[in-house]
């Protein structure tokens, strides 16, 4: 697999219904992939996510931004003390409350760091600082 | 004092009093695990966190956002940099490496290619 959009989220997201900005909460988590098959074009909402996959996290991104040319961005984010199986994705969606309603956005799984075993310290993602940023729509 | 038929009657007050009286529920006293109050330190996120408790129960502190934390939190936090705030304390430089020797980072997925188009 490799690193990609939700086809479903991103169809949301051309309706206007996705906003990356203060008005939604975007939040990511870091997951076991022996518990979840992603599949990025059917997945569409958190709850087609096992609960056994969702290693570490939510953590609530901070600071969201949209560049020009469609880049978006956020504040880096730290899972604490992290503790529990591999770790071989991050996935970020947008939060409204139940999981049935959380709209999958981004899978990422190929990146420097991953798979990450989880150690009890702390495991800080940090979004690129490049011209892409989080992602590039 | 007004009286009747030989009884004595109570006074406006005095029958108030023991109305009141008659009102007041008794006082049950029940064993609380009493937690001292630790020190709370107030600091300004650089990052988003997610952490856990003793008791397994999530916390998620927003970048941007300031919040008010334990003291041993907010030093680890500020030393980390994953916060700005005041240390409680002055810390050595090898607290400083100790503090933030077992951090792993995951980085430069972007490049790898999420774009999508």
């Amino acid at each position: 697999m490799a690193n990609g959009f939700y086809q479903l989220g991103m169809t949301e997201w051309a309706k206007g219904l996705i906003h990356w900005s203060a008005t939604d909460t975007m939040r990511c988590i870091l997951g076991d992939a022996a518990d979840y098959a992603v599949d990025l074009a059917t997945h569409d909402f958190l709850a087609d996510v096992a609960g056994a996959a969702r290693e570490e996290g939510p953590v609530t991104l901070g600071t969201l931004a949209t560049l020009a040319d469609g880049v978006i961005d956020a504040a880096d984010i730290t899972f604490t003390a992290a503790a529990g199986d591999p770790c071989e994705f991050l996935l970020i969606y947008k939060f409204v409350t139940v999981d049935g309603d959380s709209n999958l956005l981004i899978y990422i799984d190929t990146a420097t760091g991953l798979p990450v075993t989880l150690n009890g310290g702390d495991v800080t993602v940090q979004w690129d600082s490049g011209s892409n940023r989080i992602a590039k729509i | 004092m007004p009286t009747h038929l030989g009884l004595r009657l109570p006074s406006y007050f005095e029958r108030r009093r023991l109305k009141e009286a008659k009102a007041l529920e008794p006082v049950v006293f029940a064993p609380v695990r009493r937690n001292p109050l630790k020190p709370q330190i107030k600091i300004k996120m650089h990052q988003s966190i997610h952490g856990r408790f003793k008791d397994g129960k999530h916390y998620d502190l927003e970048a941007g956002k300031s919040y008010w934390v334990d003291q041993e939190k907010a030093d680890e936090f500020i030393v980390k940099n994953y916060a700005s705030g005041i240390l409680s304390r002055p810390y050595s430089d090898d607290e400083m490496a100790n503090i933030r020797s077992n951090i792993q980072v995951i980085t430069n997925f972007s490049q790898e290619g999420l774009t999508n188009g």
